[in-house]
Protein backbone atom coordinates (compact mmCIF):
# COMPACT_ATOMS: atom_id res chain seq x y z
CA UNK A 1 0.00 0.00 0.00
CA UNK A 2 1.14 3.46 -0.86
CA UNK A 3 1.62 6.40 1.32
CA UNK A 4 -1.64 7.65 -0.67
CA UNK A 5 -3.46 5.06 -0.20
CA UNK A 6 -3.08 4.89 3.25
CA UNK A 7 -3.76 8.60 4.34
CA UNK A 8 -7.23 7.75 1.85
CA UNK A 9 -8.56 4.90 4.18
CA UNK A 10 -7.22 6.45 7.55
CA UNK A 11 -9.06 9.86 5.98
CA UNK A 12 -12.17 7.40 5.07
CA UNK A 13 -12.06 5.67 8.69
CA UNK A 14 -11.47 8.97 10.93
CA UNK A 15 -13.60 10.97 8.65
CA UNK A 16 -11.98 14.39 8.36
CA UNK A 17 -9.79 15.93 5.57
CA UNK A 18 -7.16 14.43 3.91
CA UNK A 19 -4.64 17.93 5.13
CA UNK A 20 -5.23 16.54 8.27
CA UNK A 21 -4.48 13.09 8.26
CA UNK A 22 -1.35 14.07 6.43
CA UNK A 23 -0.44 16.66 8.99
CA UNK A 24 -0.87 14.07 11.78
CA UNK A 25 0.77 11.42 9.82
CA UNK A 26 3.80 13.67 9.24
CA UNK A 27 4.10 14.64 12.92
CA UNK A 28 3.54 10.92 14.17
CA UNK A 29 6.34 9.90 11.93
CA UNK A 30 8.26 13.05 12.77
CA UNK A 31 8.11 12.60 16.23
CA UNK A 32 9.33 8.70 15.82
CA UNK A 33 12.44 9.91 14.20
CA UNK A 34 13.04 13.02 16.43
CA UNK A 35 13.21 10.56 19.16
CA UNK A 36 14.77 7.79 17.78
CA UNK A 37 17.59 10.54 16.98
CA UNK A 38 18.17 10.99 21.26
CA UNK A 39 18.57 7.35 20.96
CA UNK A 40 15.04 7.06 22.91
CA UNK A 41 13.27 3.61 21.61
CA UNK A 42 9.41 3.61 20.63
CA UNK A 43 7.37 1.00 21.93
CA UNK A 44 4.19 0.64 19.90
CA UNK A 45 1.85 -1.96 21.25
CA UNK A 46 0.77 -4.11 18.71
CA UNK A 47 3.19 -3.21 15.87
CA UNK A 48 6.46 -3.39 17.00
CA UNK A 49 9.71 -0.97 18.78
CA UNK A 50 11.21 1.65 16.72
CA UNK A 51 14.89 2.40 18.13
CA UNK A 52 18.40 3.46 16.99
CA UNK A 53 21.54 1.52 17.18
CA UNK A 54 25.12 2.13 16.99
CA UNK A 55 26.99 0.22 14.48
CA UNK A 56 30.70 -0.63 14.86
CA UNK A 57 33.06 1.05 11.75
CA UNK A 58 34.29 -2.21 10.08
CA UNK A 59 36.80 -2.91 7.20
CA UNK A 60 34.88 -4.84 4.07
CA UNK A 61 36.66 -5.70 0.71
CA UNK A 62 35.57 -4.84 -2.92
CA UNK A 63 35.55 -8.13 -4.01
CA UNK A 64 36.01 -6.73 -7.60
CA UNK A 65 38.69 -4.73 -6.87
CA UNK A 66 39.94 -6.53 -3.82
CA UNK A 67 40.50 -3.06 -2.39
CA UNK A 68 39.62 -2.93 1.55
CA UNK A 69 37.84 0.07 2.97
CA UNK A 70 37.41 1.46 6.11
CA UNK A 71 33.22 1.56 6.35
CA UNK A 72 32.55 4.17 9.12
CA UNK A 73 30.47 3.60 12.39
CA UNK A 74 27.04 4.97 11.77
CA UNK A 75 23.74 5.00 13.68
CA UNK A 76 20.95 2.98 12.26
CA UNK A 77 17.10 3.05 12.72
CA UNK A 78 15.69 -0.38 13.30
CA UNK A 79 11.96 -1.31 13.69
CA UNK A 80 11.39 -5.11 15.38
CA UNK A 81 8.12 -6.37 14.55
CA UNK A 82 6.25 -7.94 17.34
CA UNK A 83 5.75 -11.30 17.52
CA UNK A 84 2.06 -11.12 16.84
CA UNK A 85 2.52 -9.84 13.80
CA UNK A 86 6.01 -12.30 13.12
CA UNK A 87 3.88 -14.84 13.66
CA UNK A 88 0.57 -14.04 11.61
CA UNK A 89 3.73 -13.37 8.79
CA UNK A 90 5.00 -16.88 9.31
CA UNK A 91 1.53 -18.61 9.14
CA UNK A 92 0.98 -17.21 5.34
CA UNK A 93 2.37 -19.06 2.56
CA UNK B 1 18.62 9.16 26.28
CA UNK B 2 17.92 5.34 26.17
CA UNK B 3 14.31 5.70 27.28
CA UNK B 4 11.90 3.65 26.59
CA UNK B 5 8.70 5.92 24.87
CA UNK B 6 4.97 4.39 24.99
CA UNK B 7 2.23 4.60 23.23
CA UNK B 8 0.34 7.08 25.58
CA UNK B 9 3.38 9.16 26.18
CA UNK B 10 3.47 9.39 21.56
CA UNK B 11 0.18 10.36 21.94
CA UNK B 12 0.90 12.99 24.30
CA UNK B 13 3.75 14.29 22.27
CA UNK B 14 1.63 14.37 19.34
CA UNK B 15 -1.61 16.22 20.70
CA UNK B 16 0.39 18.50 21.89
CA UNK B 17 2.30 19.25 18.80
CA UNK B 18 -1.15 19.41 16.54
CA UNK B 19 -2.51 20.79 19.40
CA UNK B 20 -5.65 18.63 19.56
CA UNK B 21 -7.36 17.51 22.06
CA UNK B 22 -5.38 13.81 23.49
CA UNK B 23 -8.60 12.01 21.92
CA UNK B 24 -8.23 12.68 18.69
CA UNK B 25 -4.64 11.94 18.85
CA UNK B 26 -5.47 8.68 20.21
CA UNK B 27 -8.85 7.81 17.84
CA UNK B 28 -5.93 8.94 15.12
CA UNK B 29 -2.77 6.72 16.30
CA UNK B 30 -5.21 4.06 16.48
CA UNK B 31 -6.58 3.70 13.95
CA UNK B 32 -3.17 4.16 11.96
CA UNK B 33 -2.02 1.56 14.06
CA UNK B 34 -4.94 -0.94 12.93
CA UNK B 35 -4.66 -0.16 9.59
CA UNK B 36 -0.70 -0.87 9.81
CA UNK B 37 -1.11 -3.77 11.25
CA UNK B 38 -3.74 -5.34 8.79
CA UNK B 39 -1.52 -4.08 5.83
CA UNK B 40 1.36 -5.56 7.09
CA UNK B 41 0.21 -9.37 8.50
CA UNK B 42 -1.93 -9.17 5.16
CA UNK B 43 1.26 -9.77 3.59
CA UNK B 44 1.32 -6.00 1.75
CA UNK B 45 4.10 -3.62 1.24
CA UNK B 46 3.51 -0.61 3.32
CA UNK B 47 5.02 2.78 2.05
CA UNK B 48 4.99 6.11 4.53
CA UNK B 49 7.28 8.92 3.00
CA UNK B 50 8.07 10.43 6.15
CA UNK B 51 9.13 6.88 7.61
CA UNK B 52 9.87 4.51 5.43
CA UNK B 53 8.85 0.74 3.94
CA UNK B 54 7.58 -2.37 5.93
CA UNK B 55 7.68 -5.23 3.15
CA UNK B 56 7.36 -8.69 3.96
CA UNK B 57 10.53 -10.77 2.50
CA UNK B 58 10.32 -15.33 1.44
CA UNK B 59 13.25 -16.47 3.62
CA UNK B 60 14.23 -20.17 2.32
CA UNK B 61 13.40 -22.86 3.44
CA UNK B 62 17.09 -24.07 5.52
CA UNK B 63 18.55 -27.37 7.03
CA UNK B 64 19.54 -26.52 10.70
CA UNK B 65 19.88 -28.94 13.45
CA UNK B 66 18.27 -29.29 17.28
CA UNK B 67 20.47 -27.93 19.67
CA UNK B 68 19.47 -30.54 22.35
CA UNK B 69 19.32 -33.32 20.06
CA UNK B 70 21.74 -33.01 17.88
CA UNK B 71 19.01 -34.49 14.93
CA UNK B 72 19.16 -32.09 11.31
CA UNK B 73 15.58 -30.53 11.03
CA UNK B 74 14.75 -28.25 8.13
CA UNK B 75 13.21 -24.36 8.92
CA UNK B 76 10.23 -24.10 6.45
CA UNK B 77 10.44 -21.10 3.85
CA UNK B 78 8.32 -18.06 5.47
CA UNK B 79 7.35 -14.70 5.44
CA UNK B 80 9.66 -11.78 7.68
CA UNK B 81 8.73 -8.37 7.77
CA UNK B 82 11.83 -5.92 7.31
CA UNK B 83 12.24 -2.43 7.47
CA UNK B 84 13.81 -0.22 5.28
CA UNK B 85 13.42 3.40 6.58
CA UNK B 86 13.70 6.47 4.07
CA UNK B 87 16.55 8.58 3.38
CA UNK B 88 15.71 11.66 4.95
CA UNK B 89 15.49 9.04 8.04
CA UNK B 90 18.70 7.74 7.34
CA UNK B 91 20.04 10.58 7.32
CA UNK B 92 18.30 12.46 10.56
CA UNK B 93 19.39 9.40 12.82
CA UNK B 94 22.92 9.50 11.46
CA UNK B 95 23.36 12.86 11.83
CA UNK B 96 26.52 12.33 14.55
CA UNK B 97 28.38 10.28 12.21
CA UNK B 98 27.25 12.34 9.10
CA UNK B 99 30.89 13.66 8.48
CA UNK B 100 32.48 9.97 8.32
CA UNK B 101 33.34 8.89 4.51
CA UNK B 102 34.13 5.20 3.53
CA UNK B 103 37.99 4.92 3.39
CA UNK B 104 40.38 3.34 1.52
CA UNK B 105 42.96 1.20 3.04
CA UNK B 106 46.24 0.92 2.14
CA UNK B 107 47.56 -2.73 0.80
CA UNK B 108 49.89 -2.73 3.65
CA UNK B 109 48.57 -1.75 6.56
CA UNK B 110 47.46 -4.71 9.24
CA UNK B 111 44.01 -6.22 8.57
CA UNK B 112 43.22 -5.29 12.70
CA UNK B 113 44.74 -2.01 11.79
CA UNK B 114 45.38 0.18 14.54
CA UNK B 115 47.40 3.19 12.66
CA UNK B 116 44.44 3.81 10.56
CA UNK B 117 41.49 3.55 13.05
CA UNK B 118 43.21 6.05 14.58
CA UNK B 119 41.95 8.92 12.99
CA UNK B 120 38.27 7.49 12.66
CA UNK B 121 39.07 6.72 17.01
CA UNK B 122 40.15 10.01 17.83
CA UNK B 123 36.51 11.83 16.26
CA UNK B 124 34.56 8.60 17.94
CA UNK B 125 34.74 10.55 21.01
CA UNK B 126 30.97 9.24 22.53
CA UNK B 127 32.66 5.75 23.56
CA UNK B 128 36.38 7.07 23.26
CA UNK B 129 35.64 9.41 26.38
CA UNK B 130 34.00 6.38 28.87
CA UNK B 131 36.93 4.06 27.47
CA UNK B 132 39.34 6.70 27.58
CA UNK B 133 39.95 7.33 31.57
CA UNK B 134 39.53 3.68 32.12
CA UNK B 135 42.57 3.08 30.10
CA UNK B 136 44.81 5.58 31.44
CA UNK B 137 43.74 4.92 34.83
CA UNK B 138 45.78 1.27 33.95
CA UNK B 139 48.61 2.87 32.99
CA UNK B 140 48.98 5.12 36.03
CA UNK B 141 48.25 2.45 38.32
CA UNK B 142 51.33 0.92 36.88
CA UNK B 143 54.09 3.36 37.62
CA UNK B 144 52.38 4.57 41.00
CA UNK B 145 52.54 1.10 42.32
CA UNK B 146 56.25 0.87 41.56
CA UNK B 147 57.10 3.90 42.29
CA UNK B 148 55.53 4.50 45.74
CA UNK B 149 57.19 1.40 46.63
CA UNK B 150 61.00 2.50 45.92
CA UNK B 151 60.78 5.22 48.28
CA UNK B 152 59.09 3.99 51.28
CA UNK B 153 61.08 0.94 52.33
CA UNK B 154 58.72 -2.70 52.31
CA UNK B 155 59.18 -2.42 56.34
CA UNK B 156 57.97 0.63 56.88
CA UNK B 157 54.91 -0.10 54.40
CA UNK B 158 54.47 -3.20 57.05
CA UNK B 159 54.15 -1.09 60.20
CA UNK B 160 51.70 0.91 57.79
CA UNK B 161 49.49 -1.29 57.83
CA UNK B 162 49.67 -3.16 61.51
CA UNK B 163 49.03 -0.13 63.60
CA UNK B 164 45.92 0.09 61.87
CA UNK B 165 44.97 -3.63 62.66
CA UNK B 166 46.11 -3.08 66.62
CA UNK B 167 43.85 0.18 67.02
CA UNK B 168 41.23 -1.63 65.70
CA UNK B 169 41.33 -4.65 68.43
CA UNK B 170 42.35 -1.94 70.76
CA UNK B 171 39.53 -0.29 70.56
CA UNK B 172 36.68 -2.67 71.05
CA UNK B 173 38.60 -5.26 73.12
CA UNK B 174 39.50 -3.22 76.47
CA UNK B 175 37.26 -0.56 78.25
CA UNK B 176 36.41 2.88 76.62
CA UNK B 177 39.21 4.88 78.71
CA UNK B 178 41.59 2.82 77.34
CA UNK B 179 40.71 3.32 73.54
CA UNK B 180 39.85 7.28 74.52
CA UNK B 181 43.42 7.40 75.67
CA UNK B 182 44.87 6.47 72.80
CA UNK B 183 43.53 8.35 70.57
CA UNK B 184 44.02 11.50 72.33
CA UNK B 185 47.68 9.82 72.63
CA UNK B 186 47.95 10.27 68.91
CA UNK B 187 46.71 13.68 68.53
CA UNK B 188 49.88 15.55 68.62
CA UNK B 189 51.38 13.05 66.46
CA UNK B 190 48.56 13.62 64.13
CA UNK B 191 48.04 17.13 64.05
CA UNK B 192 51.18 18.49 62.51
CA UNK B 193 50.75 15.92 60.00
CA UNK B 194 46.94 17.57 59.12
CA UNK B 195 48.85 21.02 58.88
CA UNK B 196 51.57 19.76 56.65
CA UNK B 197 49.64 17.31 54.29
CA UNK B 198 46.48 17.63 54.73
CA UNK B 199 45.75 14.15 54.48
CA UNK B 200 41.87 12.56 54.82
CA UNK B 201 42.12 9.59 56.93
CA UNK B 202 44.04 11.53 59.64
CA UNK B 203 41.69 14.51 59.34
CA UNK B 204 39.10 12.06 60.42
CA UNK B 205 41.40 10.96 63.49
CA UNK B 206 41.66 14.34 64.90
CA UNK B 207 38.12 15.30 64.70
CA UNK B 208 37.32 12.61 67.13
CA UNK B 209 40.33 13.57 69.59
CA UNK B 210 39.04 16.82 71.15
CA UNK B 211 35.74 15.28 72.06
CA UNK B 212 37.59 13.06 73.86
CA UNK B 213 40.62 15.50 75.29
CA UNK B 214 38.48 16.70 78.58
CA UNK B 215 37.67 13.11 79.86
CA UNK B 216 41.06 11.12 79.47
CA UNK B 217 43.48 13.99 80.34
CA UNK B 218 44.76 12.13 83.54
CA UNK B 219 45.20 8.93 81.94
CA UNK B 220 47.20 9.44 79.49
CA UNK B 221 50.30 9.34 81.36
CA UNK B 222 49.98 5.93 82.38
CA UNK B 223 48.64 4.68 79.40
CA UNK B 224 51.37 6.30 77.41
CA UNK B 225 54.44 4.31 78.69
CA UNK B 226 51.96 0.86 77.73
CA UNK B 227 51.27 2.63 74.41
CA UNK B 228 54.45 3.97 73.71
CA UNK B 229 55.75 1.17 71.37
CA UNK B 230 52.06 1.73 69.50
CA UNK B 231 52.41 5.59 69.28
CA UNK B 232 56.13 4.95 67.47
CA UNK B 233 54.36 2.20 65.40
CA UNK B 234 51.21 4.75 64.70
CA UNK B 235 53.55 7.00 63.71
CA UNK B 236 55.50 5.27 61.70
CA UNK B 237 52.53 4.01 60.06
CA UNK B 238 50.77 7.54 59.57
CA UNK B 239 53.52 8.86 58.14
CA UNK B 240 54.52 5.99 55.18
CA UNK B 241 50.52 6.30 54.50
CA UNK B 242 50.92 10.43 54.18
CA UNK B 243 53.89 9.83 52.07
CA UNK B 244 52.15 7.37 49.96
CA UNK B 245 49.32 9.64 49.38
CA UNK B 246 51.36 12.57 48.76
CA UNK B 247 52.83 10.57 46.13
CA UNK B 248 50.13 9.22 44.31
CA UNK B 249 48.73 12.63 44.03
CA UNK B 250 51.33 14.16 42.62
CA UNK B 251 51.90 10.93 40.38
CA UNK B 252 48.04 11.29 39.60
CA UNK B 253 48.64 15.55 39.06
CA UNK B 254 51.81 14.41 36.61
CA UNK B 255 50.07 11.75 34.40
CA UNK B 256 47.04 14.44 33.74
CA UNK B 257 48.94 17.78 33.00
CA UNK B 258 46.50 18.12 30.16
CA UNK B 259 43.68 17.84 32.44
CA UNK B 260 45.13 20.24 34.70
CA UNK B 261 46.07 22.66 32.25
CA UNK B 262 42.69 22.81 30.60
CA UNK B 263 40.80 23.00 33.43
CA UNK B 264 42.70 25.71 34.83
CA UNK B 265 42.82 27.37 31.03
CA UNK B 266 39.01 26.95 31.28
CA UNK B 267 37.74 29.62 33.30
CA UNK B 268 39.82 32.55 31.78
CA UNK B 269 39.43 31.51 28.39
CA UNK B 270 35.84 30.87 28.82
CA UNK B 271 35.86 34.57 30.27
CA UNK B 272 37.32 35.97 27.17
CA UNK B 273 35.01 34.47 24.72
CA UNK B 274 31.63 35.33 27.06
CA UNK B 275 32.37 38.23 25.49
CA UNK B 276 31.01 36.90 22.02
CA UNK B 277 28.40 35.80 24.02
CA UNK B 278 26.81 38.10 25.71
CA UNK B 279 24.40 39.39 23.14
CA UNK B 280 22.98 36.32 22.34
CA UNK B 281 21.48 33.34 24.08
CA UNK B 282 24.40 31.54 25.50
CA UNK B 283 22.58 27.89 24.56
CA UNK B 284 22.78 28.95 21.27
CA UNK B 285 24.50 26.73 18.86
CA UNK B 286 26.34 28.67 16.64
CA UNK B 287 26.21 32.10 17.36
CA UNK B 288 27.05 34.86 14.80
CA UNK B 289 27.80 38.27 15.97
CA UNK B 290 28.38 41.07 14.28
CA UNK B 291 31.40 43.35 14.51
CA UNK B 292 28.82 46.12 16.00
CA UNK B 293 28.01 43.81 18.91
CA UNK B 294 31.40 43.30 20.15
CA UNK B 295 32.08 47.24 20.02
CA UNK B 296 28.67 47.00 22.48
CA UNK B 297 30.19 44.66 24.27
CA UNK B 298 33.60 46.21 24.73
CA UNK B 299 31.32 49.19 26.43
CA UNK B 300 30.16 46.61 29.38
CA UNK B 301 32.82 44.45 29.77
CA UNK B 302 35.97 46.48 30.11
CA UNK B 303 38.49 43.63 31.20
CA UNK B 304 38.35 41.73 27.68
CA UNK B 305 38.01 44.97 25.87
CA UNK B 306 42.17 44.80 24.86
CA UNK B 307 41.42 40.92 24.05
CA UNK B 308 38.40 41.98 21.63
CA UNK B 309 40.30 44.75 20.22
CA UNK B 310 43.13 43.05 19.75
CA UNK B 311 42.26 41.06 16.81
CA UNK B 312 39.72 43.42 15.02
CA UNK B 313 37.79 41.21 12.50
CA UNK B 314 36.37 43.07 9.40
CA UNK B 315 34.30 39.04 9.19
CA UNK B 316 31.59 38.08 11.72
CA UNK B 317 33.20 35.69 13.90
CA UNK B 318 32.02 32.26 14.27
CA UNK B 319 31.39 30.19 17.72
CA UNK B 320 30.70 26.92 18.43
CA UNK B 321 30.61 24.82 21.80
CA UNK B 322 32.26 21.32 21.95
CA UNK B 323 29.39 18.96 22.65
CA UNK B 324 28.57 15.64 22.81
CA UNK B 325 29.14 14.00 20.10
CA UNK B 326 30.54 17.30 18.36
CA UNK B 327 33.94 16.83 17.62
CA UNK B 328 36.59 19.69 15.81
CA UNK B 329 36.07 17.29 12.53
CA UNK B 330 32.27 18.01 12.60
CA UNK B 331 32.42 21.47 12.61
CA UNK B 332 34.73 21.59 10.40
CA UNK B 333 32.33 19.37 8.10
CA UNK B 334 29.35 21.27 9.06
CA UNK B 335 31.32 25.51 8.30
CA UNK B 336 33.52 24.89 5.68
CA UNK B 337 31.90 21.41 4.13
CA UNK B 338 35.02 19.09 4.38
CA UNK B 339 35.97 17.50 7.94
CA UNK B 340 39.82 17.51 6.83
CA UNK B 341 39.87 21.39 7.29
CA UNK B 342 39.90 21.05 11.22
CA UNK B 343 43.52 21.75 11.27
CA UNK B 344 42.30 25.22 10.67
CA UNK B 345 40.23 25.30 13.99
CA UNK B 346 42.94 23.68 16.41
CA UNK B 347 44.88 26.39 14.98
CA UNK B 348 42.89 29.41 15.52
CA UNK B 349 42.27 27.96 19.09
CA UNK B 350 45.84 26.15 19.84
CA UNK B 351 45.30 28.33 22.95
CA UNK B 352 42.70 26.60 24.47
CA UNK B 353 42.82 23.11 22.99
CA UNK B 354 45.90 21.19 24.42
CA UNK B 355 45.01 18.17 22.83
CA UNK B 356 43.07 17.91 19.46
CA UNK B 357 41.38 14.39 19.87
CA UNK B 358 40.45 15.43 23.52
CA UNK B 359 38.56 18.74 23.84
CA UNK B 360 36.79 18.80 26.27
CA UNK B 361 32.79 19.03 26.29
CA UNK B 362 31.94 22.60 26.79
CA UNK B 363 35.10 24.29 25.22
CA UNK B 364 33.75 27.40 23.57
CA UNK B 365 35.75 27.14 19.86
CA UNK B 366 35.88 30.33 17.70
CA UNK B 367 35.70 28.65 13.86
CA UNK B 368 37.69 30.89 11.60
CA UNK B 369 36.96 32.33 8.25
CA UNK B 370 38.90 29.90 5.92
CA UNK B 371 40.10 32.78 3.94
CA UNK B 372 42.40 34.24 6.62
CA UNK B 373 44.29 30.81 6.02
CA UNK B 374 44.14 31.37 2.25
CA UNK B 375 42.34 27.96 2.12
CA UNK B 376 39.68 27.66 -0.14
CA UNK B 377 37.32 24.41 0.59
CA UNK B 378 36.75 23.20 -2.87
CA UNK B 379 40.04 22.80 -3.83
CA UNK B 380 41.83 19.49 -3.40
CA UNK B 381 45.15 20.71 -3.28
CA UNK B 382 44.28 22.50 -0.17
CA UNK B 383 42.27 19.48 1.17
CA UNK B 384 45.71 17.69 0.47
CA UNK B 385 47.68 20.52 2.86
CA UNK B 386 45.48 20.15 5.66
CA UNK B 387 45.48 16.34 5.92
CA UNK B 388 49.29 16.88 5.98
CA UNK B 389 48.97 19.38 8.55
CA UNK B 390 46.78 16.77 10.32
CA UNK B 391 49.03 14.44 10.02
CA UNK B 392 52.21 16.84 11.41
CA UNK B 393 49.79 17.78 14.61
CA UNK B 394 49.27 13.72 15.38
CA UNK B 395 52.87 12.96 15.12
CA UNK B 396 53.62 15.75 17.68
CA UNK B 397 51.00 15.13 19.73
CA UNK B 398 52.33 11.78 20.02
CA UNK B 399 56.18 12.75 20.81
Amino acid sequence: MEHKDLVKKLQQRLDTTREEVESMLDLFCGTIVERCSQMDSIMIQGLGTFEARKKMERVSVNPATGKRMLIPPKIVLVFKPNSAIKNQLKARK
Amino acid sequence: MNKKITMSELVDILAQKHNCPKRIAENFVKELLTLMTDTISSGETLRINGLGVFKPTWVEERASVNVQTGEPTVIPGHYKLTFTPAKAVREAINEPFACFCVEELPDDAPIVADAPLVDEMGDDSADEEAEAPATEDKNIEQPSVSETATPVPSEQEVPAEQPHFIEKEEEVAPAEIDEKAIENVEEPTADPVVADEEQAPVIAEDTTAPVVDETSTPIVDATNNNSKAYVKGIWQGVLATVVVFVVAIALLLLCFPTYRTTLSQLPEYAGSLFAHNEPTALSCDTIEVAPVDTAVVDSIVSDTLSLVVAEPEVLPVVVDTIRRGVFLTNMSYKHYGHKAFWVYIYEENSHIISNPDNVPVGTVITIPPLEKYGVDANDTTDINVALEKARLIKQAMKR
